[in-house]
Parts: structure tokens; C-alpha cells; sequence
């Protein structure tokens, strides 16, 4: 620790401290323009200059210099004040006074400091700049006539975004901040520049000449996108939304957002959003009716199939992107007042898939890592993730972690993505062969001796299988499979099971083939290994891909499994919840959304309840997808849009957005966070929340659904993991579930695996599924591309500006060998059926592979999967 | 031809070749993997086509997996970095302070008269550039002027011309 003096006050801080955080730590404020704590200190603006009495004779730049102990410092006599005031009057010589039409005035860094130093007058005299402005950048504005060149914007891109789309240009008195010849924006649109800028350089397209910011009331929520649970700030007037921003003192981002959490709003205030509940008449056409009507509608729906057929007939599948309250309503609405188990989440694909992998290695369907840690961590494994375009602000954590404290990166993937850049080793395999790549780790570990022998045989069982059946991955035959060398599977190995932190991160969302189980097992074994799990600050992230995917979860929104993973089958968990519910729950495990859907098709479901869920366009099999709905008796819709699987509903019932309500996410921490309701609800639609109560009450059975805090009072009594999670003690650092001391702590697993029973389950894939058919040569890869989540985001139309649909990626190579050109109109064709699109090559895709988005209504790509979950081949063919 | 200045900037029209196209690939990939790689690309690149023209940014920003917009902006921070063709030699006058007070400005005009061309521009024959720098650091020699790797001191105005003269 070291000691010093400034503005009189006593101050410790740690070694390696610059002056400028030691005078935070002691509450004394110094003006910056360049200053960032997100960055690395840059001294560029001078601006916070202050005199120190060890280094007299000179002002020093206190942001870039490290204090020392025992230093005294002075941040506001004459001298500095004199300098500070030069420095202003320097700026604005250029700086052009357009302050009322400036949408930074009232926040501008510039403004406050002209005023807070009285400059009234400028002793110096030039004319300004008149540089053009780019109105033409998507989301954007560029105007380099404010700019005070502080290079945040640059170097937020670059340092934390990883993209460096903007750049210092030029150099001396000709320099801007700039982009390649002057051309628009080629960027991942997150807005951190914007964010990030002082004056009003850099601004929200979308919030110019909308508001003046001190109008606007600021209410921080959760992110309704991905499960990293970033904290949004709302800039609201009226009933509407006209800017988001991030707060860096706040939230598991500190500040910082991507394009979707930034940008895509826009489709709350969407015109398209239904506003009447709407029931089908005889002539089969959706009619709007009264609330009254709608919910009589459906709970008579219900009751029919449930009396004529008996309640395990009727199914329900909600999104994970409910609320934690509306998840544990809906699964308690369907246990309860209908008394069936049939009940899924988001296609049961994925997430789920993934943790109930874990579930039986680990004991817990949830991972046991901070995003901190991933910062903080020596050694990052990403195994099938392209987290830069699904969890951007994820990304953001890997790439400073690589950049600036030197940790290291393995990328396993099957194209080349943006994370490859950071990387120390590459592994860039054939697709769908990860399993066979991570079993070759685990042979090359277990053979090199290089595993946790301690851990390993006092915390786990199953090791012997685990070496016996692993034993067949040697170098050549993993090379032969997955086209990874013996040299980089030696290194990987190495620096997994050296290192002291360790992270491995898995996406959900871009399996090929159902394995993600069986990859999450995989995953377990190796990180079980290699004793990084049971070890603070290591452990392994899966990441959902919706921002309620782990809530969902410990929602029991799932066949076989009641809230807090209590299996259903296990009569003490059921009975507490009977008790609780006063009614009985069925003892057998329900259907998953799969199995729900092929049951419509034959006829064992004949009423389904959709919350949330699109499945005509983002579940596998379209065809099979409209064929079930409409072989059902009765369907009841609940959306903000009226989607083309609303269109098939007998009931449609219109849904509030996360805006417009409370209640609580949970992220793929697990740490459970707060929404707060920033906007009344549109006219005509009550939240998932009130649907579950009123139509509960219809059905003749009472949930106490007052108000979210009460939910979550219900849910705290019965569900352990969630005791502590109560409204009054969540704070903006919101409460990590099942981790001691009030959240501050994450060991899920205790250490050294004391909490949990670990065990081994080696697992092997069928490689004969991944060659291709000779009629259908190219395997189809479907995801999630940067600027879209789940068909949400497709409502908002500045998200589809910068990333519209209807493209197909392919490789150079496969395009060559097709003689197709960029953005030719082509048809792709599998066994099941075929949709026209452009072609879009991509450098980095792999050869053999196409690849197509899923969120897009007009691109139904999932008219060419299938539900048995096997690898899709398509062919291409001119339009 | 009188040296007169017009708002734009003569531009001498080069394409690249084939070949440099070949050469330009190659640096690329001996460095691809390397960190600090752009410099030392941009150096080589720029020793065979002489400039450094967008197309040839874009190239190398992709294979270096770097944003176009960070090679702009170190092309343009760096003087010896050039995005339109420059003349077989470059004559670099000093518009340092000793060497403008010793008349590098006099000195200056004439030779844009002469030569026909603008600061930063380039004879039609490719023969010359002609280009202002800041300080040499040879003050005691003012006025200086460098052309290529050679530096010439303790000039006048018709040294200066005379010197000029004798590269081709």
C-alpha cells in the first residue's frame, strides 16, 4: 500500500496506482476529457493536470502518472486552475458553439467544464473547421467538428470491442478521429463510441433531435437479448423509450453494450405490436374481443381437451425470455390448474440440452463462473462459441483480458471467427467433431499424466471409464476426424491443466447435431480433469442465448424437472410443492417440446399453450411444425406480435415487453437481477404475469399473483436456491444464487468439488452422421449472427438496417467451385424443402459448410431442418 | 510550365501489377501470425508498389485481420507512408525554423516553379515529388533539404536547382 496527501486529505492506495485513482479513492474530483477507467491511461488532454509537491516546477498529467508514497498533491491552485482554464479556451477556438442544437448539451463534458471555469471570453481566435459531418453511417452520427480528439471512441473500439473501425487519421494539427478514406461506418454498431464520447463528436442516430437528456427519467433494467444480464439505462419521456444507454458504474457490463441491448428497442414502440387479445371465429379468421372474452375463450379451450381427453393431452412451452415470477406461474398454471407435466422451454434445445448434461456430471444444471472471472482468467477455452456475435459484451471481457493482461486464448471452432485474432492456439476443426477434439484432449492429458490426481481421486468417480473409453483418441486418429494436429492438442493440454485460472465457455444455439448433452459432458469431464472446476475463478460458462435461459431453468420450466431442479418423480419434492399448491401434480415426467410436437402430429396432445414461442420459424422443421399446430384442437398464442405461429392460434393473447414490466432474469452467472418497469403498458395488453393469474382464476384455481415481489416470495419459500433472492435486498449487483456470503462468493460446487457429486461420463458421437449425402453436398449450419436475438429483434427495424436477412454465407472455395458470385439470388434445397436467398461469401467460412440465420420470418431456413435433430444437407443451385 | 496551384491535387495514375499483386500476398503471409506486423508490411509493401493505394490497404487489413481504419490512420500519421504514387526521388525541403529564417520558403517557391508541381505532388514524368518537412535535426546546416537517402546543407536558391537537377 502506498500512502499520499491530496487537497489535504490522507489517501491509501495499492501499488501500481496512478495519481488520478488515488484522488478518486479519496473523493476528490479532477477534470479529464481522455480518462477512462475502461481504458489504459493515455494522457492526451491534459486536462487533469495537477501539482505535486515532490515534482515541482512542472504540472503533471495526473491520469498517467503512478503516485508514489508519501507524495503531496495539490489538484486545484491558481497555477492548475490557470492551465485547466487555457486548455478549455484551446478547445474552443475550433469547438463550434452549436450547444442547442447538440444533443450532448446538458451532459457534455466540455459544456460543464467551460461553465464550472467561467470562460466567458477566448483569448484566442481562429476559424472554425467545417469539417463534413457523416449523416450517411447507420445509428451514428459522426461530427468532427466537436471533436476534442480524447481518442475514447477509438480506443474504446479497439481496447474493448476488439474492432478499431475508428482510428486517429492524420496526424498534428490535422488530425481527426477518422475512418479509411472517409467512408461510413463498417462496424459492429455497438454504440460504445457513442457511449463513450464526451461532447456531442459521436451520437445516437436514433435519439437526435428527440429529447434534450435532462428531460429524460433514467430506469435501469436487465437486458432482454442474451444471458450475459447486462444493466440498460432507459432514457424515457412520456411512454417512450428514446435512448438506451450504459451506466459504468452499474451491472455485470459496467457500462458497456452491444447492438441489440443499444439499438433494438425500437420494436416495443413497434406499430406492428398487437394491442387486442383476438380469438378465431367460425369462419376461421383472428377477430379482436375483450379481455374478458379472450381469456374466457381460452380457458374454456383448456377445459374441453383436458375433460374430453384428460390434462396430459394439453402441453405448454414458453420462452426464455420470461420473467423468473411468469416462468414459475406458468409451470405452476400448467402443473397445477391443468395438472400436466408437459411443459418446455425454447424448443428444449441448447441451454437445456447443455445443463442437463452438467446436471448429471456436476450435480447442478448452472455454471459456476463470473463474468469477473473470465476478465480476471490465464487461460480462456471457447469451445463451439462465436460469443463475439452472440454475447458481444462477453467478447468484450475475452478480448481485454487477452489484450491487456496477457491471457491466454484457445479457440476451438469449426470457421474462423472474431476471437480467432486474440487466440494463442487455434483450433479451427471440421465440423461437428468437437467431442472427438475434446476427448482428445482428455487421452492427451490422461496419458501425459498432466491431470489433477488429487481432485480426481478424492472428489470424482468414474475415472477408470473415462481413461478406458477415451483411450482410443490418440493424436492420429483425432487428427484424422477433427483435422487438429498432435502438436496443438499438446499445447491445449498443457495450458488447460497448468494453469491456475482457467475458463472454458460453450454457446448454446450452434449444435449441428443434437449433442449438446453429451459436448456438455464432454466439457465436464475435461475441466474435472483438470480440477478447474472446484476452483475459485476458474469453471466453465455455458451460455444461453436468451436473457432468462438459466432462470427458466431453475423455473422448472421443464418435463421432468419442478422448480429448483426437484425431479418430478421424487414424491418428498413433489408433495412440498402439492402441499403448497393445495392440489396433486402428476408423478410422471411430461413431454419435451419435441416430443409435444409429434404428439400433436398423431394425436396424444391436442391443446397447446405458446408463450413467447415462434416455433413456425425458429423450430426445426416448418412444415412438420404448421402440420402439428394444426392438427390440434385448441392453441392458445400469448406474444407481443402477431407471428405467423399466433396466426394458426384460437386464442391470441397480447403480451407486455420486459419495459413494461418488473420482475427478475437471471444470467448465466445465476445471478438474479432486477427489471424495473420503465414504461406504462401499451394500451390493451397486460403482462405474462397477469395472463397467468386471470386465466388461472378462470380455470377455477387461485395463484396469488399480486405483484412480482410476492411471486418471488412463493418461489423463495419453496425453492431453497432462491431463499435469499428477495425484492428488498436486490441491489444493482443483483444476488448470485446458491453462493455464500450474500452473493459475493461464486463456488457453487464448493471447493475442490465438496458440494457436489462429480462424476465422469465419457461420451462418444456417431462420426458416420456428419458425411454427407452425394445429392446434398454442403452441411447447413443455422445460428445467430451479431445483430439479431431469437425473431425479436427482427421487430426492430434499426437492427435489421445494419443486419438485414435473406443471405446464405458460403465458403470462397465452395463458391468458386458453384461459379456463384456475391449477392447472386440462389435456391437451397435439403431432403425437406428449399427457400431462395442471396449468396454472401465469407472468407471465414469452411469449406463444405453453408450458413443461415434463423431469426428471419422472410428466410425460414427451418424449412430445411429436421426435428430428429440430425445434421442438415443442402444443395445449391442458381435462382 | 509555370507551377501554378490548383485546389486539387495532382494525382499520377499507377495501377498495381499482377506480379505486385504476387509480391504484396507473400509479405502478407510471412507476417500474418506475427504481432507489430503492419509497419513492417506496409514498409515492404509500399518498397514495391511505391504507394500505398486503397485497394492495397483493404488487402492487407484483411490479411492481417485488422480494420481498414486502423492501416488508414497509421498510413496517414506516418510520413514516409504515401497513398498516391511519389516521383523516383523525393525532395524533401525543411520548413524548421532555422532553416525557414536562412529562406527554405523563397527556396520553396522556386522550386515548385521549376519543377511544376505542388508540395506533395509529382511531375508528370515521375521524376520528382516534392514534399515539406518539419526538423532534420541538421540546423546547423540550415537551410536543408533532403532528397532520397542524401542530405544537402548551407544551400541557396540555385544550389538548390542545380542539385535537383542531377537526379533522374
Amino acid at each position: 500500500m502506498l500512502s499520499l496527501t491530496i487537497d489535504e486529505r490522507e489517501v491509501d492506495v495499492k501499488e501500481g496506482a496512478t495519481i488520478l485513482e488515488a484522488a478518486e479513492a479519496a473523493g476528490v474530483y479532477v477534470p479529464t476529457f481522455c480518462y477512462h477507467k475502461r481504458l489504459m491511461p493515455f494522457g492526451a488532454c491534459r486536462m487533469c493536470v495537477v501539482e505535486v509537491e515532490q515534482m515541482k516546477g512542472r504540472l503533471v498529467p495526473s491520469c498517467s502518472t503512478p503516485a508514489t508514497n508519501g507524495m503531496v498533491i495539490h489538484t486545484n491552485t491558481a497555477e492548475v486552475r490557470k492551465a485547466r482554464k487555457t486548455l478549455l479556451e484551446l478547445l474552443l477556438v475550433h469547438h463550434p458553439l452549436d450547444c442547442p442544437v447538440c444533443d450532448k448539451g446538458g451532459e457534455c463534458k466540455l459544456q460543464d467544464l467551460v461553465y464550472e471555469y467561467e470562460l466567458t471570453e477566448n483569448r484566442f481566435q481562429d476559424s472554425k473547421f467545417g469539417y463534413p459531418v457523416d449523416y450517411y453511417s447507420p445509428l451514428i452520427e459522426r461530427n468532427t467538428n466537436r471533436c476534442v480528439l480524447c481518442g475514447m471512441c477509438a480506443r474504446v473500439c479497439d481496447e474493448v470491442v476488439g474492432v478499431a473501425a475508428i482510428s486517429f487519421v492524420d496526424r498534428g494539427f490535422k488530425t481527426v478521429i477518422g475512418t479509411n478514406f472517409e467512408r461510413v461506418l463498417n462496424c459492429e454498431f455497438c454504440g460504445e463510441c457513442v457511449n463513450i464520447c464526451p461532447v456531442g463528436a459521436l451520437t445516437d442516430k436514433l435519439f437526435k433531435y428527440k429529447a434534450r437528456s435532462w428531460e429524460l427519467k433514467k430506469v435501469n433494467t436487465i437486458c432482454s437479448y442474451c444471458s450475459t444480464g447486462c444493466t440498460l439505462t432507459l432514457g424515457i419521456k412520456g411512454n417512450s423509450i428514446y435512448r438506451i444507454i450504459g451506466d459504468d458504474t452499474i451491472g455485470v457490463n459496467k457500462g458497456s453494450l452491444c447492438a441489440k441491448g443499444r439499438f433494438g428497442y425500437q420494436y416495443i414502440t413497434s406499430p406492428e405490436r398487437m394491442n387486442s387479445p383476438l380469438i378465431k371465429n367460425e369462419a376461421g379468421e383472428l377477430v379482436r374481443v375483450t379481455w374478458e372474452e379472450a381469456l374466457e375463450r381460452a380457458a374454456k379451450g383448456f377445459t374441453e381437451v383436458k375433460e374430453k381427453r384428460g390434462a396430459e393431452h394439453i402441453g405448454g412451452i414458453c420462452s426464455d425470455r420470461l420473467t423468473n415470477e411468469e416462468v414459475y406461474l406458468f409451470q405452476k398454471f400448467m402443473r397445477a390448474a391443468l395438472g400436466t407435466n408437459n411443459i418446455d422451454h425454447a424448443g428444449g434445445f441448447s441451454y437445456s440440452g447443455l445443463l442437463k448434461g452438467f446436471k448429471s456430471s456436476l450435480g447442478y444444471a448452472a455454471n459456476d463462473i463470473t463474468l469477473n472471472d473470465v476478465r480476471c482468467a490465464d487461460v480462456i477455452f471457447v469451445v463451439r462459441s462465436n460469443l463475439s456475435e452472440t454475447h458481444p459484451v462477453i467478447g468484450y471481457q475475452v478480448n481485454m483480458a487477452v489484450k491487456r493482461d496477457e491471457s491466454q486464448l484457445i479457440v476451438a471452432s469449426d470457421k474462423t471467427i472474431k476471437l480467432n485474432k486474440l487466440a494463442a492456439v487455434s483450433l479451427t476443426h471440421k465440423p461437428g467433431t468437437e467431442i472427438v477434439l475434446l476427448n482428445g484432449l482428455i487421452q492427451a492429458i490422461i496419458s501425459e499424466n498432466l491431470y489433477d490426481k488429487e481432485l480426481v481421486s478424492s472428489s470424482t468417480e468414474g475415472f477408470e471409464q473415462l481413461k478406458a473409453k477415451t483411450a482410443r483418441y490418440g493424436f492420429d486418429y483425432v487428427e484424422k476426424i477433427t483435422g487438429i494436429k498432435e502438436d496443438k492438442i499438446r499445447e491445449t493440454a498443457r495450458l488447460l491443466s497448468q494453469n491456475k485460472k482457467v475458463c472454458i465457455l460453450v454457446s448454446a444455439g450452434l449444435g449441428i447435431i443434437s449433442d449438446d448433452e453429451k459436448l456438455a459432458q464432454a466439457v465436464a469431464n475435461l475441466a474435472m480433469l483438470t480440477g478447474m472446476v472446484g476452483r475459485k475463478g476458474s469453471g466453465i460458462g455455458f451460455l444461453g442465448e436468451k436473457c432468462n435461459s438459466q432462470g427458466t431453468l431453475d423455473m422448472g420450466a421443464l418435463p421432468h424437472l419442478l422448480p429448483g431442479f426437484e425431479e418430478v418423480s421424487d414424491e418428498k419434492a413433489r408433495n412440498a410443492f402439492e402441499e403448497a399448491w393445495k392440489t396433486s401434480i402428476p408423478s410422471q415426467p411430461g413431454q419435451s417440446a419435441l416430443e409435444m410436437f409429434e404428439g400433436a402430429e398423431k394425436g396424444s396432445i391436442n391443446a397447446l399453450y405458446l408463450v413467447g414461442e415462434n416455433p413456425v420459424v425458429s423450430y426445426p422443421d416448418t412444415a412438420q411444425t404448421i402440420k402439428a399446430l394444426e392438427s390440434l384442437d385448441f392453441l392458445v398464442v400469448q406474444d407481443l406480435f402477431l407471428t405467423p405461429t399466433a396466426k394458426c392460434a384460437d386464442v391470441v393473447l397480447p403480451a407486455a415487453s420486459f419495459a413494461e414490466k418488473s420482475g427478475t432474469y437471471t444470467n448465466f452467472e445465476r445471478r438474479v437481477q432486477k427489471l424495473n418497469c420503465g414504461l406504462n403498458k401499451l394500451e390493451g395488453v397486460k403482462t405474462d404475469l397477469e395472463i397467468f393469474g386471470e386465466l388461472s382464476l378462470k380455470m377455477g384455481y387461485e395463484m396469488n399473483t399480486s405483484t412480482p415481489d410476492e411471486v418471488m416470495k412463493e418461489i423463495g419459500t419453496l425453492v431453497p436456491l432462491y431463499t435469499e433472492v428477495n425484492y428488498s435486498r436486490l441491489g444493482e449487483e443483483g444476488i448470485v444464487w446458491g453462493s455464500p456470503n450474500g452473493g459475493k462468493e461464486t463456488t457453487l460446487y464448493g471447493e475442490k468439488l465438496s458440494k457436489v457429486k462429480a462424476r465422469f461420463i465419457p461420451v462418444e458421437v456417431d462420426e458416420a452422421m456428419l458425411e454427407p449425402d452425394k445429392d446434398y453436398p454442403l452441411l447447413l449450419l443455422v445460428g445467430s449472427v451479431l445483430f439479431h436475438s431469437g425473431s425479436l429483434s427482427t421487430k426492430s427495424p434499426e437492427l435489421d438496417q445494419v443486419g438485414p436477412g435473406g443471405w446464405v454465407a458460403m465458403s470462397m472455395e465452395d463458391a468458386r467451385d458453384y461459379q456463384l458470385t456475391d449477392g447472386q439470388p440462389v435456391f437451397v434445397r435439403s431432403k425437406r424443402g428449399e427457400i431462395a436467398l442471396k449468396v454472401k461469401i465469407n472468407k471465414k467460412q469452411t469449406k463444405g459448410t453453408v450458413f443461415i440465420p434463423y431469426h428471419f420470418e422472410s428466410q425460414p431456413v427451418n424449412t430445411l431442418t429436421s426435428k430428429d435433430l440430425r445434421p442438415t444437407f443442402v444443395e445449391i443451385r442458381k435462382g | 510550365m509555370a507551377g501554378e496551384s490548383s485546389g486539387k491535387k495532382k494525382v499520377v495514375e499507377k495501377e498495381i501489377t499482377p506480379e505486385e499483386w504476387g509480391e504484396i500476398d507473400q509479405i502478407i503471409a510471412d507476417h500474418r501470425d506475427k504481432p507489430g506486423s503492419l509497419i513492417p508490411v506496409l514498409q515492404q509493401v509500399q518498397d514495391i508498389c511505391g504507394f500505398l493505394p486503397e485497394e492495397v490497404q483493404n488487402r492487407i487489413a484483411e490479411g492481417l485481420d485488422v480494420h481498414p481504419s486502423y492501416v488508414y490512420g497509421v498510413i496517414t500519421f506516418y510520413s514516409f507512408f504515401t497513398l498516391v504514387p511519389r516521383g523516383r526521388n523525393v525532395v524533401r525541403l525543411c520548413m524548421g525554423t532555422a532553416c525557414y529564417v536562412q529562406g527554405t520558403n523563397k527556396m520553396l517557391g522556386k522550386l515548385k516553379q521549376n519543377l511544376g508541381i505542388d508540395v506533395e505532388e509529382t511531375t508528370e514524368d515521375m521524376r520528382y515529388s516534392l514534399e515539406t518537412v518539419r526538423c532534420l535535426g541538421a540546423c546547423g546546416l540550415a537551410p536543408v533539404m533532403v532528397v532520397n537517402q542524401d542530405t544537402h546543407g548551407l544551400l541557396n536558391i540555385d544550389k538548390a536547382i542545380e542539385i535537383v537537377k542531377e537526379y533522374e
